[in-house]
């Protein structure tokens, strides 16, 4: 257990069902990348503080709903 | 809605026309429901459209239509889903069938391929119209769409389908492909008897125009390599086998066919909006960064794209029984307007945050050109709003839409 003081947003995308729609970049470019390709880049990722609306709207607007957003 | 007489208010099963109802269709599911029917001649054919939510989720459509046979019908987002992300039930083979029409057997690529070999040339064509590559295309586009709106001079009206929706997607394909500019309108009219052309003879003339002429294109390439996507294709690895030449031609006819119609058709809906909404296209004009989110709920509520998948094996579909062979129709309009997915699936809110909308495709054959789609639309928007800030429908008018493939005949516009 890492304690933190602040609560973290964790995006975790399956990028076997990513189809390079590539809506999550246009809509959260702070917050996804994607590859040379036009597919996301990781799998697992902390969302930057501050980003967590764009990040809410760019997985709602995927429409192969790769993102899944945590609250750790 | 013009249907007081078509047999959707009626309820009732029908058979007329002369078309054959398989017998595993049961009659509660089977419609025989003609274009007129649907009433998708009008200027917004999406609303009458909507009169399949009155039938069953999943309905047999015994018009035969453009392919000749009946089909069945998905008509909501989840079948829509459903059919779409599972290739080994529901096949892509001979779902466009052009070389059928000539009497041959070449499936358009990818488009008419499964996974794994789907998804092997998916990758290698990946890098061509990737993001990246498709930023280092806007200026062209900029360039472009200001010449094309040069070219209107002092006039104070235009057709704009000639004038600018067809003009621009058209003129950055042909770029792409390395196809002689001259030949601009010979390629638009093979292009339009291939999709819309009701008479099977003057499509099986234009298929083999369009067949012809790629060959020698492939073939001037495969001695001069250039830098357009023919020469492109020709070099590329496909998973370490060799593409024959039935693939080759099968990527070069598919991107022809979908180069040359698609982005035009959807600017046509999009900017009959825009001259019918004084308020939401005064406030795209105001600030341009509204644009691209505008796209996106326009692509939505406009989406033109119908496509098919071929059952693969007997099964039981949500308590449908479909066999092997037979034909899902996917409209993704009806996806993007389904109630239970959107609500007021029919209102346009040109600022809606969360819009999964399914315009270019769902699952592994996503539009491969959405990247540049949205790109054109986004500039063409743009550059158009600039200069040419107000204008309406001529009066008199009358705008109508194709029915095979959504899109307007023409678009008369006034400024």
């Amino acid at each position: 257990m890492i304690y933190r003081e602040e609560n973290y947003m964790r995006a975790i995308c399956d990028r076997n069902i990513c189809q390079g729609h590539g809506r999550c970049q246009a809509l959260a470019p702070d917050v996804f990348q994607l590859d040379a390709n036009g597919y996301i880049a990781k799998d697992e990722f902390l969302v930057p503080m501050g980003q967590e609306e764009r990040a809410r709207v760019a997985a709602g607007s995927c429409p192969e709903e790769v993102i899944r957003l945590v609250d750790d | 809605m013009s249907s007081e007489t078509s047999n959707l208010d009626t309820g009732e099963s029908a058979t007329m026309g002369g078309s054959i109802i398989p017998d595993h269709v049961p009659e509660c599911l089977s419609y025989t429901l003609t274009p007129q029917d649907l009433s998708l001649t009008d200027a917004d054919p999406f609303v009458p459209l909507q009169q399949v939510r009155k039938l069953p989720k999943i309905f047999y459509n015994s018009y035969p239509g453009f392919f000749g046979c009946g089909f069945w019908m998905v008509t909501t987002s989840d079948l829509m889903g459903e059919v779409l992300r599972n290739p080994e039930l529901f096949s892509s083979q001979t779902i466009a069938d052009f070389s059928k029409l000539l009497g041959e057997d070449w499936p358009l690529v990818p488009l008419e391929l499964d996974p794994p070999r789907q998804t092997e040339f998916r990758r290698a064509l990946a890098p061509v119209l990737s993001p990246s590559v498709v930023k280092g295309m806007e200026d062209d586009i900029r360039v472009l769409a200001n010449e094309l709106l040069d070219r209107l001079g002092d006039a104070r009206e235009c057709d704009f389908m000639t004038a600018y929706g067809t003009p621009l997607p058209v003129t950055i394909f042909m770029r792409l492909m390395g196809m002689p500019m001259e030949e601009l309108q010979t390629f638009l009219d093979w292009e339009y008897r291939l999709l819309h052309e009701e008479d099977i003879g003057l499509r099986v003339e234009a298929a083999a125009c369009v067949k012809i002429f790629l060959e020698e294109l492939i073939e001037k390439r495969r001695r001069e390599p250039s830098t357009d996507l023919v020469s492109f294709c020709l070099a590329m690895d496909v998973n370490g086998k060799p593409v024959s030449n039935d693939e080759i031609l099968g990527v070069c006819f598919l991107l022809f066919v979908a180069g040359l119609d698609t982005v035009a058709s959807s600017m046509g809906y999009i900017f009959q909006y825009l001259a019918t909404h004084e308020e939401e296209r005064r406030r795209l004009t105001a600030d341009e960064s509204l644009i691209p989110a505008a796209v996106e709920e326009l692509l939505r509520r406009y989406s033109i794209v119908v496509t098919r998948r071929k059952v693969m094996r007997d099964m039981d579909f949500h308590g449908v029984a479909l066999k092997e062979g037979d034909y899902i129709m996917c409209d993704l309009s009806l996806a993007n307007t389904d109630p239970e997915k959107w609500d007021c699936p029919m209102d346009l809110d040109l600022e809606r945050q969360l819009n999964p909308h399914v315009a270019f495709g769902l699952g592994p054959h996503r539009c491969l050109g959405s990247n540049l789609a949205r790109a054109e639309m986004h500039i063409g928007i743009a550059e158009w709003l600039k200069r040419i800030p107000d204008f309406k429908v001529k009066k008199g008018a009358e705008v109508t839409s194709r029915t095979n493939l959504k899109g307007l005949n023409s678009l008369p516009l006034v400024w």
